[in-house]
């Protein structure tokens, strides 16, 4: 088995390590960190742009263009995220927690190579489950039923509301927000539109992006803009741009290989599970650290754990369509098209009719990510610089990013108004203490919490116990009811406390 | 969820990096008349999306043939709302048309209350250009072997055989199938093919309509097993051993999924037969058949006023359908 | 009795204005059964959650530690309803003045949102980032955005 994997990957290396292959993989993760870092626009729209022009290549070189592209665009999110707050794709949510506050102490440089670390260490773990277990997972994946689903967006409601600091009401209330607005749009069930205000734009339901934009973007611009600039964009700290150093090292190495885990098992679940492994990341960190209250406020593990679960799901989120030719997101989707294009049809014998396709983008994905390390480490230093920027010339930019990244969503001024009304309302709630990245993840949550509830129990003809009686979905519930309890005790606790001091 | 335009022709500088690869447009002796500049094609639904590929396939051909670019621009939103409506007030000059399907054309109408578009009063069609057929597949773990086991099976166990739908092809063959048999089976609603078909695999649902194209690996590799096909009448070509439906126990389950190119109401009788001169000639030259068919879609001309009886007879028919399972619009 | 927790009252009233709107949008939709459920199920469901915890947040809002409250001031308004008003302002003019004109025009207005910005490092940045944008936009990643719109006469 072992010796096959060394043979399969030589197969694979020897095809990937060809001048135009390597040209086309740097390519696609150079493009991909530029979209990444450039708020709106993501790997979805960007590979749909290339996607033609990849059909004169060879179906290895384009697949791994388009791969690269993926996670490239995974990780430039990320740097947005931490150096001004802008989540450029709904996975570097997290990642802005805590990222965002370390560049405010001065750490973005620390910041920025956690985060490219974490990147490299899971995607190269990734790439190896992929080789070595992909068609054993992707089985696992299969037996997921609409309950197993269910409970598992559950577990990462709970999960959500380990991202707020502050009064759980308030976060739970967030998350119901989110999970309402999350379901505007036509039901897939009855067909039947909700919440549109008779607005065709609505149909598709609210851009997730565009709201992202909003709340993070305008908000944190806002909010910089009335709680005057000075204390806000003048770094206190002189800004260090080295690598961590060897006690930093050891305080992320935990957090990376758990995030690594938790990514590589999520992502190959279809429908969501990249999108929810960098939360859970993120929460079981900071339910297993020491100092709890130190997420939020810049611990380096919430930008490692996240950022490893992150790029690990992204890749593993693959492993469905190679396997099984089962395309598990919009980007699996696009990539599917470009195959059948070349004359591919993806499907369960993809592996064994093309090994080389298969072996070259698991090479490739080793390869990509290790452009993009050396790519991003000599990048740090600039980025750090563009911070010391001073405020007045830096938001305009954002703010221009912004609407052309929102803009390009759709290419209609609608997602615009998108993101100015969640843009108001997010900085009117974030008066209020109710901080928003709970209600991003129920609006990501919401209409598959719905469409999974329903069909599980269509197929068990109305009978809830179906969620207690399939092993998957019974051991996940259990997790949720421990993970909220051991969430509300230390909170009733304090209330109590706070009333018996009065 | 996103949107581009995308010209054979590379216009940025990225795309004179990886254009060397690139064809661009033939050179073709200019006519004089229509048309004199880039011709879009709107398609309503994400590129991967068999219209998506099916146009990309058909523009390499109709390109030399008209003597002009071909601009592919997705639109995808509102089952194709979206895109329709933007036709439907474009400039009736030709230079925008619409890739539309039996979903914009022929189904959206039935389900959507404010549509923004009327498919009969709005649009002149052009031609019909493919058609995608079906299996009827079941998971490789189900008891039946063959179309009438299936269906001795659903009258034995009423209520229990579960079917995946995806799309509105789907759903329509799916209750066709069911109501003419007198089957009673549970309907699960899935967003796409591609998420009915990954449960369908796994074995969640035992029976579905998918496409050919996308499910003959899955017969192959013996996870799935086909019973008949559903075509418009003969033997699919990407199916050749199966007897379709309508030959055996239903024959009015003569139905595809299609699309076909639309211009606005307005334009004048000399582009359209212009342009359906050409679409007629791209379609039947052997060279788009086969490209077409690697992609899992059946090359079938229809001229403009046979295609606008067949989006006819197939609105009635569906409104039938969606009547009797209680779909009303929204 | 008295509120000692303003900003809680507020957030249940906007919670509770949120839940009544998503009430009246989905009371006309099916509610269905628990085994075929409605359109309307899940999201009646939410807002009645969502009624609860707003409800629970008012009547926290009379208990517990005072809490300051720091009012809106007239210039933070004014930072905010420029910030806002430069993006409407891209969107409308994107499509018939183009790119160029449109971030220029979001750049103007989103600087009012500073005090003490120069009139000509306003323009300065403007045009810098008019001119970034074609190029990185357009030109670099192929957008289909026009640089300069039909209402310029082009």
């Amino acid at each position: 088995m072992i010796l096959d994997l060394f043979d399969n990957l030589q197969i694979g290396f020897a095809h990937v390590v060809t001048p135009i292959n390597l040209l086309y993989c740097f390519i696609g993760v150079f493009l991909g960190t530029l979209i990444g870092v450039l708020p709106g626009l993501g790997p979805a729209a960007t590979i749909a742009i290339l996607l033609p022009m990849t059909f004169t290549l060879d179906p290895t070189t384009s697949l791994i263009m388009l791969a690269g592209i993926y996670y490239g665009a995974q990780y430039g999110g990320s740097t947005t995220a931490i150096l001004v707050n802008l989540p450029g794709e709904s996975s570097s949510v997290v990642t802005a927690l805590d990222g965002y506050q370390m560049a405010r102490q001065g750490r973005a440089g620390l910041a920025l190579a956690t985060a490219a670390l974490a990147s490299f260490f899971a995607g190269t773990v990734a790439a190896l489950v992929i080789a070595l277990a992909g068609p054993l997972m992707a089985a696992v994946a299969l037996s997921f039923g609409a309950a197993d689903y269910f409970a598992l967006m559950v577990l990462g409601l709970t999960a959500s509301v380990a991202l707020a600091q502050g009064s759980l009401v308030k976060a739970l209330g967030m998350v119901t927000f989110g999970l309402i607005v999350g379901l505007v749009g036509v039901d897939v069930t009855s067909g039947s539109s909700r919440m549109t205000f008779g607005l065709p734009d609505l149909l598709d339901g609210i851009s997730i992006v565009a709201v992202a934009m909003g709340l993070f973007g305008l908000g944190e611009i806002m909010l910089n803009l009335t709680d005057g600039e000075e204390a806000r964009s003048r770094q206190k700290e002189p800004v260090r741009i080295t690598l961590p150093n060897r006690q930093e090292m050891k305080q992320i190495s935990g957090p990376v290989v758990r995030g690594t885990v938790i990514g590589s098992v999520l992502g190959i679940l279809p429908g969501g599970g990249a999108l929810l492994s960098s939360f859970t990341a993120y929460a079981v960190e900071k339910k297993i650290s020491k100092e709890p209250s130190r997420f939020g406020r810049g611990a380096i593990e919430g930008v490692a754990a996240p950022e490893a679960a992150n790029n690990a799901g992204a890749q593993t989120s693959l492993i469905p369509l190679l396997t099984l030719g089962l395309p598990s997101n919009v980007i699996a989707a696009l990539m599917a098209g470009a195959l059948i294009i070349q004359g591919i049809q993806p499907g369960p014998q993809i592996i064994s009719s093309q090994p080389a396709l298969f072996w070259g983008l698991v090479a490739s994905m080793w390869i990509g990510n290790l452009m993009l390390v050396l790519l991003n480490l000599p990048m740090i230093g600039l980025w750090v610089r563009l911070l010391r920027m001073p405020y007045k010339f830096l938001f305009p930019a954002i703010l221009v990013f912004c609407s052309v990244g929102v803009f390009s969503l759709q290419f209609s001024s609608f997602s615009i108004w998108v993101m100015v009304v969640f843009g108001a309302l997010g900085y009117l709630l974030r008066r209020l203490d109710c901080e928003p990245a709970p209600f991003l993840l129920g609006m990501i949550l919401g209409p598959m919490m719905e469409e999974y509830f329903r069909r599980a129990m269509l197929l068990s003809r109305g009978d809830p116990m179906v969620f207690l009686e399939r092993p998957i979905s019974a051991t996940l519930l259990v997790l949720a009811a421990l993970a909220m309890i051991s969430i509300s005790i230390p909170a009733l606790r304090a209330r109590r406390d706070a009333a018996l001091k009065e | 969820m996103f949107n581009f335009i995308q010209t054979s022709r590379c216009s940025s500088l990225l795309g004179a990096l990886l254009g060397a690869a690139l064809v661009g447009a033939t050179a073709a002796p200019a006519l004089a008349e229509f048309p004199e500049r880039p011709v879009t094609i709107v398609v309503p639904f994400s590129p991967g999306s068999g219209t998506d590929t099916g146009t990309r396939v058909l523009s390499t051909v109709l390109e030399p043939l008209l003597g002009q670019p071909i601009v592919v621009d997705n639109r995808p939103g509102g089952s194709g709302a979206l895109a329709a409506s933007l036709v439907a007030q474009a400039p009736a000059d030709g230079y925008m048309l619409l890739m539309g399907t039996n979903s914009t054309q022929s189904a959206n109408p039935l389900l959507i209350k404010n549509l923004g578009y009327d498919p009969k009063e709005d649009f002149r069609p052009i031609g019909m250009i493919a058609t995608f057929e079906m299996l009827l597949a079941v998971n490789a773990g189900f008891p039946a072997q063959t179309a009438e086991e299936l269906v001795a099976y659903a009258r034995e166990n009423p209520g229990k055989v579960t079917y995946a739908t995806g799309n509105v092809t789907g759903l329509v063959a799916g209750s066709l199938f069911a109501s003419r048999l007198g089957l009673d089976m549970l309907r699960v609603p899935y967003k796409s093919n591609a998420e009915a078909l990954t449960d369908l695999v796994g074995g969640q649902v035992d029976v579905m309509f998918p496409d050919i194209a996308a499910s003959m690996p899955y017969v192959t590799a013996g996870s799935l097993r086909a019973l008949s096909s559903v075509t418009l009448g003969e033997v699919s070509p990407l199916a050749p051993d199966l007897v379709p439906l309508s030959q055996t126990l239903v024959p009015e389950l003569k139905l595809v999924g299609w699309i076909g190119l639309f211009a606005p109401a307005d334009t004048s009788d000399a582009v359209i037969a212009r342009l359906a001169s050409a679409l007629e000639q791209a379609v039947n030259a052997g060279e788009f058949r086969s490209k077409l068919l690697a992609v899992g879609a059946n090359a079938n001309f229809l001229p403009p006023e046979a295609l606008a009886e067949h989006i006819a007879a197939e609105r009635e028919r569906f409104a039938t359908i969606f009547e009797s399972v209680g779909m009303e619009p929204q | 009795m008295m509120l000692r927790r303003p900003k809680d009252s507020l957030t249940g009233l906007v919670f509770l204005l949120i839940a009544t709107g998503t009430w009246l949008l989905c009371r006309e939709l099916s509610y269905g059964t628990a085994r075929n459920m409605g359109p309307g199920y899940f999201p009646i469901l939410l807002s009645w959650l969502l009624t609860f915890l707003g409800g629970v947040l008012i009547v926290r809002s009379f208990f517990g530690s005072i809490e300051p409250v720091d009012p809106m001031s007239w210039r933070a308004l004014r930072s905010i309803v420029a910030v806002l008003a430069s993006c409407v302002l891209f969107g409308l003019l994107v499509r018939p003045a183009g790119l160029a004109v449109a971030v220029m025009a979001t750049v103007l207005t989103g600087v009012l949102g500073m005090q003490g910005y120069g009139l000509r490092s306003a323009l300065l940045t403007a045009i810098v980032l008019a001119v970034g944008c074609c190029l990185t936009f357009v030109a670099l990643l192929g957008l289909p955005i026009p640089v300069v719109g039909p209402l310029l006469g082009m």
